[in-house]
């Protein structure tokens, strides 16, 4: 923030330009003023309230204190309440038990199906190809050939 | 009326006294509502503010020692500055100082291109403080033409004075900028 650079206006400057500039004083500026703040009293028989911070910050803290104190008071107080309720017998307890269960049935939750939006694609039929069997094509199947005894049997007609 | 008298009688609530030290000191108090506002109604309501604030505390100034035109120009700056402190929203604004990472530096004003001060009338010198953030303003009419130092400054913004140092090397940069647009044509 120095003014050793030239091209910066130096606070000299800066007083001098503006102490130049001057605002006449005209009675509307007044009755303005007197309209606005018509409020302002002397300020000698003004006493001022000052609020004081450490004050304030003992009056923060004091109501706290008491806050919690009332709490910590009011569920000490619930605590002994609670204490001297008769507390339910344990044969209660699952007879309640019981009748809930009876009561509350499951609910199976099935969703609806529309038919529209079930879509059956068909199944593509396909050729099933099964494996013959080695021996089966590889050995010819014999055809019976007529022995010479065969051709001497006469057929009677 | 001599200075004493008129202060004496504004104690008693004289309005011909209240009166009479608006008068005498209207040009003063005009000239720096303008300096800290941004346009001639924020400055004729500053200087309303500030005087209210000059007579609600004249009685303290019985207990200091400081000249009257002195004493009178700190409680103005005040009362200026809760006033502009309690327009929130013009305020608080962001106020983002943009230089281009290829041009960064540690000194701003490396930035500026240069210009003679001497060509700066100061109605256009005016006009680029009312173009500054209300922050940045308050600090440079604090520092640079009331004389305030910057601890005082910062106690009378309420932030650090290393927030304000910041604040014033920033409203010095963005003045500059704002006068080079002027000089331009720009604004």
């Amino acid at each position: 923030m120095s003014n050793n650079n030239s091209k910066q206006l130096s606070k000299e400057q800066i007083a001098k330009k503006l102490a130049n500039l001057n605002y006449n004083f005209n009675e509307n500026y007044w009755n303005e003023f007197q309209d606005q703040y018509q409020h302002v009293k002397p300020s000698s028989s003004k006493q001022s309230i000052k609020i004081n911070p450490k004050l304030v910050a003992l009056f923060i803290g004091l109501t706290l204190v008491a806050i919690i104190v009332y709490a910590i008071a009011t569920s000490s107080s619930k605590n002994t309440a609670t204490e001297n309720e008769t507390i339910p017998s344990t044969n209660s307890v699952s007879d309640t038990k019981e009748k809930l269960k009876e009561e509350v049935k499951p609910v199976v939750i099935i969703p609806e199906i529309k038919k529209d939006s079930v879509v059956v694609t068909p199944k593509t039929q396909q050729p099933i190809y099964q494996r013959k069997p080695k021996e089966a094509i590889e050995t010819p199947v014999a055809t019976p050939t007529p022995s010479p005894e065969e051709d001497n049997v006469v057929i009677p007609e | 009326m001599s200075e004493a008298e008129i202060i004496t009688q504004c104690l008693h609530n004289n309005k011909d006294a209240q009166r009479s030290l608006f008068e005498t000191r209207f040009s003063l108090l005009m000239q720096m509502g303008m300096r800290y506002s941004k346009n001639k109604a924020q400055a004729k309501e500053i200087v309303n503010v500030g005087f209210t604030e000059i007579l609600n505390n004249l009685y303290l100034f019985q207990k200091s020692d400081m000249p009257f035109e002195a004493w009178m120009k700190e409680r103005f700056i005040e009362g200026t500055i809760q006033f502009l402190k309690s327009k929130k929203q013009e305020y608080y604004v962001a106020t983002t100082v943009r230089v281009d990472d290829s041009k960064k530096t540690d000194d701003l004003f490396q930035q500026v291109e240069s210009f003679d001060p001497n060509d700066i009338n100061e109605t256009d010198l005016l006009k680029a403080i009312q173009a500054l953030p209300p922050s940045f303003r308050a600090m440079f009419n604090m520092c640079m033409v009331d004389g305030l130092n910057c601890k005082r400054a910062s106690e009378i913004l309420e932030v650090s004075e290393d927030t304000a140092k910041n604040h014033l090397e920033k409203a010095m940069y963005q003045l500059h900028q704002h006068i080079r647009n002027i000089q331009k044509g720009f604004a």
